[in-house]
C-alpha cells in the first residue's frame, strides 16, 4: 500500500483508458474502480475503464499483475475480509442485523459466526452495542454475513464486543475510509499511533475500515485528547503531526 | 469566472458549491444507500434526484422538468449496475439565480426559460463534482454549458453574463444547453442537447462548435480541482 504521488502523478479520471490498456500490458486482477465495457459480448477487444478518481497503481503479486485505483471516500462498501466495527441494529431468532454506515444496506451476523457457537449459547448483545468483526461473505443477492472468530481456527482473535470496562472511558470516531485504512495497515511508514503512545497517553484502539475507529482510556480527559488528535491529523500534513499531539496533550493533560 | 468548492457539507458523501459570474448551487450526493421498497429495482440502482428553488417552495413544476432531465442523463453516466437494489440520492439547492428579484423576469418569455436553463446548466456541473467527491462509479465525465443565439446571429456563453441588466437584454433567439461526455480529455459523445426558440441546422453546429470549445477549456481547470482534491484526500501521506 504505497503511494508514489509525488513522483508519478498517474490521476485517472472516470472513463480513461488504463495505462496498462495504452501499453497493452496484461492484467489478471482488477481491483477497486475499474470497469470492463461490455459492448463485446465474448469479452474480446473490450476496454478496461477507470470508474473513479483517485491513483491508478500497479502492483505483482506472485505471477499475477494487479491494477488498483486508490481512491478516498466517506461511504463504505463491504468488501470480503475487510476488518469492521458494527452497530446491532436489531436481533432476530439466528442473526444480529448490523449496520456498517449510516443508511445503507444492513449486513448479517449470524450467532454461528461466534467462537464456541452451539444452538443454546447465543451472545448477548443488545441493540446499539459495537462489535468488530470482519466481512466473511459477499452474495449477490443476499446481505452481507460478518463473523467474529477467525474461521479457519476457530479462535476468538480479537474479535468481540467493544465495550469500556467499569471506570473506562471510550468513544467512537468517525473519518475518511483511506485513513483507516493507513492507520490500519501501513502502522510501520504511519506512526501517527506510535507517537500516541510515546507522548504517554495509554489507549484501547479499534479500526475498521469502514471509516469508525474506537477508542478508550482511562479517564475523559484522555479519552477527548486522543480522539481531537485523531480528528485533527486526518486533514494536514505528516509533518505537522507532532505539533498537533503536543498542542492537545498540553491542553487536555498538561 | 466560475468558482467551485467541494466537500461543503461534512457529513454528506460528497457535495459541492458552484459559483458562475450569474448564479450559484449547492449539491449534495449520497450513496449508495437502502431504498425504499417500492423504489428497488433487481438489477441497478435507482437513481432520485431533489431540487430546491432559490425562493418559493418546491420541486414546483419547473424544478420537476429538472429533475427528470437529470435523472436520465445521470442513469447513463453513474455505472448502476454496480450497486443493484440501492439508492444514489441527488440533492440540490438553488442559492441564487440572475431573475431572483421580483418583477425581472418583465415581459420577455425567454427569461423564464433562460432562468430555469442557468439552474439546470449549473446543477449539472455541480453535481457531477459531487459525484466525484461521493467517488460513486460513472462511466465517463461530462460537462455542461449553455449558450444562446441572439437576433444578430451571435453565439453567447451565458454562464459569463453577469448583470441582470444584459442578461435581460440578450434579445435571444435560441438557446441551447449541450451536455458532453468526456472521456480522455477528449470530448466523445452528446449526453443532453435541450434547445428552445426558432434556429436551423447551422445555428447547432455553431452552438456545437463553441460549446466543445469552451469544454475543453473549462475541463482543464476541473480536471485540475480534482487533482487537487485528490491531492487533499492523501495529505498525510508522505
Amino acid at each position: 500500500m504505497s503511494i508514489e504521488f509525488e513522483e508519478q502523478q498517474n490521476l485517472i479520471l472516470p472513463g480513461d483508458l488504463l495505462e496498462c490498456e495504452k501499453n497493452n500490458k496484461i492484467i489478471h486482477i482488477l481491483g477497486q474502480g475499474i470497469y470492463l465495457t461490455y459492448d463485446n459480448m465474448l469479452y474480446h477487444n473490450n476496454k478496461l475503464l477507470a470508474t473513479n478518481a483517485g491513483i491508478e497503481q500497479y502492483k505483482t503479486i506472485g505471477s499475477n499483475n494487479v491494477c488498483n485505483i486508490e481512491y478516498n471516500s466517506k461511504r463504505y462498501i463491504p468488501q470480503q475480509g475487510d476488518y469492521v466495527i458494527a452497530t446491532v441494529t436489531n436481533s432476530y431468532s439466528t442473526h444480529f442485523v448490523c449496520s456498517i454506515a449510516n443508511f445503507s444496506n444492513t449486513v448479517h451476523l449470524p450467532y454461528a459466526n461466534f467462537p464456541q457457537a452451539t444452538k443454546k449459547n447465543r451472545p448477548k448483545y443488545e441493540n446499539g452495542d459495537l462489535v468488530y468483526c470482519r466481512v466473511k461473505l459477499l452474495r449477490k443477492n443476499l446481505p452481507a454475513e460478518l463473523e467474529c472468530m477467525d474461521s479457519e481456527t476457530g479462535n476468538k482473535d480479537g474479535f468481540g464486543i467493544l465495550e469500556a470496562e467499569a471506570g473506562r472511558h471510550s468513544a467512537v470516531l468517525n473519518c475518511s475510509l483511506a485513513y483507516c485504512r493507513e492507520l490500519l495497515f501501513n502502522d510501520k511508514e504511519f506512526l501517527l499511533l506510535t507517537k500516541l503512545v510515546k507522548n504517554n497517553l495509554g489507549f484501547e484502539v479499534a479500526i475498521g475500515v469502514n471509516g469508525k475507529i474506537w477508542i478508550c482510556t482511562k479517564s475523559l480527559t484522555e479519552t477527548l485528547c486522543v480522539y481531537k488528535i485523531l480528528e485533527a491529523c486526518e486533514k494536514v500534513n505528516r509533518s505537522e503531526h507532532d505539533g498537533i499531539i503536543e498542542k492537545f496533550v498540553k491542553e487536555f493533560i498538561k | 469566472m466560475v468558482s467551485i468548492k467541494y466537500s461543503v457539507l461534512k457529513n454528506l458523501d460528497g457535495s459541492c458549491e458552484y459559483t458562475t459570474a450569474n448564479s450559484k448551487v449547492i449539491t449534495g450526493v449520497s450513496g449508495p444507500l437502502e431504498p425504499k421498497q417500492r423504489h428497488r429495482l433487481p438489477l441497478q440502482s435507482a437513481i432520485e434526484v431533489f431540487i430546491k428553488p432559490s425562493h418559493g417552495v418546491g420541486p414546483s413544476t419547473r424544478e420537476v422538468l429538472m429533475q427528470d432531465k437529470l435523472a436520465t442523463a445521470l442513469q447513463s453516466i453513474i455505472v448502476t449496475e454496480k450497486y443493484p437494489r440501492e439508492l444514489i440520492q441527488v440533492n440540490a439547492q438553488i442559492l441564487s439565480n440572475p431573475f431572483d428579484s421580483f418583477g425581472s423576469l418583465q415581459n420577455d418569455p425567454f427569461n423564464e426559460i433562460v432562468s430555469s436553463m442557468i439552474d439546470l446548466n449549473s446543477c449539472f456541473n455541480s453535481i457531477f463534482l459531487s459525484l466525484i467527491d461521493a467517488n460513486i462509479a460513472l462511466k465517463s465525465c461530462y460537462f455542461s454549458n449553455l449558450f444562446t443565439i441572439n437576433d444578430k446571429n451571435q453565439v453567447i456563453n451565458i454562464t459569463n453574463v453577469e448583470s441582470l441588466e444584459s442578461l435581460q437584454s440578450l434579445s435571444h433567439k435560441s438557446i441551447h444547453l449541450l451536455v458532453f461526455e468526456i472521456e480522455e480529455n477528449k470530448i466523445s459523445n452528446i449526453l443532453l442537447m435541450d434547445s428552445k426558440g426558432t434556429f436551423h441546422d447551422d445555428d447547432i453546429i455553431k452552438v456545437i462548435d463553441a460549446a466543445q470549445a469552451n469544454t475543453e477549456l473549462e475541463f482543464k481547470n476541473i480536471r485540475s480541482l480534482i487533482k487537487e482534491k485528490v491531492k487533499d484526500d492523501y495529505i498525510w501521506k508522505v
